[in-house]
């Protein structure tokens, strides 16, 4: 039994283990319907690990996945009917011709949009009677979202599907996943090493690193909120109590910046009661800034 | 389904490229060239090819069960079905279907052929009864499946075809030399079953290891 009210996503104590590595450590996200969800992390951070034991295409060490309200290690086939999945290395069989992919993924999917898939072909400039193995990086990468969202799913994963590819293949990509989004009430998932290209489709963030969630919010929320702090100590002082919140922290000499999430005005007096500080000023981060924080904080209480 | 089978003829070209090779050649071969056998030449050219034709079969079944499962993992495509929704067990179908239906008309082919050849011998030129010999043929058949279940499942295990085309070439052989070394060193199986009992060994090897394969296939989450 599907249940349509569930979310898109809901990972519990999702772990996977390779040996003694935890790739994934005890995870959980949910993700509900109608989000675009960008996942940021660094190499190695399990981003596509995490995706590979969603889509059912790696076994789960602990934990569960439910994926539209199905349970993939149970019924993986019911999941993959409503879920279109774009990897960041693309297997389409070589040998086929698009059009052949095409007729064959198509077979798969009752729900498939002949008239979207033909607006895609044109889209993105498809050549219907080339092989696959003669196409381009840029190419293989745009016939394998088409393949992905022309069955019109209710979740679009896409795993680093940019990477290596032209700026403006990707501009093409991205405009056929904005199409998506566009098209009601779509859930996507994407992982990217692109904080741009983040930046600019999701609404909500997370930030995987080793294998744990550090952050999981609203992109709009998590950019208010979140403030560099630059802090002059005084002289021959050294920082006593970190504010609560504080996500990464660094002291030059007397300069003491920190990151901290869920900033409030209230945060700049607290500061400069329990710390020796002479002046306090606040900026605006970047996502790029803030994400770089998120993980050099992790490292530094790793 | 339909497209899941087209798939796998498709990228089994190569094998089943070699399984229309060898029903066919072993009765041009026989055709062509005269053998003095002390067989009229229809007769001949039936039983003498369907032989031929048996060691086709093994050569082809090895080649198909061993290349079934592991190409698609060896150039990754099978990382592209996996994401598609065809559950593990049609896709396995599938490739159950292409193997066994391959395994069914090579030996139904050349046993349709021996028996062919039998009818049309004269009683005078027959070295045995025809149930014998019919018996003898369909022993031979036994020696493509143990290839084909040896190679179905090391090809679900291997992530390359030629580990599983090798092991399912070679069982047979092995199965044959050990039994003839126990009936010569032991005894058993005395000469008079060694035949049957090597035919029994690799069919029963066969079976077990098409279904051992099956199990592993459908046991494992990753592509």
């Amino acid at each position: 039994m599907i249940d349509q009210s569930a979310p898109a996503i809901d990972l519990q104590g999702l772990t996977k283990r390779y040996g003694k590595t935890t790739a994934v450590a005890d995870l959980n996200l949910t993700i509900p319907r109608g989000t675009t969800f960008g996942l940021l992390g660094p190499n190695g951070a399990g981003k596509s690990t995490t995706i590979k034991m969603l889509m059912g295409m790696l076994s789960i060490d602990a934990g569960r996945a439910i994926v539209l309200g199905v349970n993939v290690a149970e019924s993986p086939s019911d999941m993959k009917q409503r879920v279109g999945y774009v990897p960041e290395l693309h297997y389409i069989y070589r040998w086929m011709r698009v059009a052949e992919a095409i007729t064959f993924v198509k077979s798969f999917y009752p729900t498939w949009n002949d008239e979207l898939c033909d607006e895609l072909l044109d889209l993105f400039d498809l050549p219907s009677s080339k092989k696959v193995g003669k196409l381009s990086k840029g190419m293989v990468a745009k016939l394998s979202l088409l393949l992905a969202i022309s069955h019109e799913p209710e979740l679009l994963v896409l795993d680093e599907p940019m990477s290596g590819l032209d700026p403006l293949v990707r501009e093409e990509f991205l405009d056929g996943v904005l199409k998506t989004i566009c098209r009601g009430d779509r859930t996507v998932l994407f992982s990217s090493h692109s904080i741009d290209d983040v930046q600019r489709l999701a609404d909500h963030v997370g930030i995987l690193f080793r294998g744990k969630l550090l952050v999981n919010r609203p992109l709009d929320d998590l950019l208010g909120s979140t403030k560099r702090l630059r802090a002059v100590l005084r002289d021959g002082c050294l920082p006593q109590q970190l504010p609560a919140g504080t996500i990464w922290q660094h002291v030059q000499r007397r300069e003491w910046s920190l990151t901290v999430e869920r900033f409030s005005e209230d945060l700049i007096s607290k500061l400069q009661s329990e710390n020796s500080v002479e002046a306090v000023d606040v900026t605006d981060l970047s996502l790029e800034e803030l994400f770089k924080d998120y993980v050099k904080g992790a490292r530094q209480s790793a | 389904m339909n497209a899941l089978f087209w798939k796998d003829v498709r990228i089994n070209r190569f094998p089943l490229i070699v399984v229309a090779v060898f029903l066919i050649v072993p009765y041009a071969i026989m055709a062509a060239i005269p053998f003095e056998t002390g067989m009229s030449y229809w007769p001949r050219l039936f039983i003498q090819g369907s032989a031929f034709g048996f060691a086709g079969c093994y050569i082809s079944l090895a080649l198909l069960g061993g290349c079934i499962i592991a190409t698609e993992r060896a150039d990754r495509s099978a990382e592209f079905l996996a994401y598609l929704p065809p559950s593990k067990r049609q896709i396995l179908t599938s490739k159950g279907i292409l193997l066994v239906g391959t395994a069914v008309v090579m030996t139904g082919w050349n046993l349709t052929a021996t028996a062919l050849g039998l009818a049309l011998m004269d009683p005078s030129e027959m070295p045995g009864t025809s149930a014998e010999m019919m018996g003898a043929m369909a022993g031979f058949a036994t020696i493509g499946i143990a290839a084909a279940g040896t190679g179905w499942f090391a090809s679900s295990m291997f992530a390359s075809t030629g580990g599983p085309v090798g092991l399912a070439l070679l069982l047979p052989i092995v199965i044959s030399i050990m039994l003839s070394a126990s009936s010569s060193l032991l005894g058993w199986p005395n000469e008079d079953w060694l035949q049957h009992a090597i035919f029994i060994a690799c069919g029963t090897l066969g079976v077990t290891l098409f279904i051992l394969g099956c199990v592993n296939y459908l046991r494992r989450v990753e592509p």
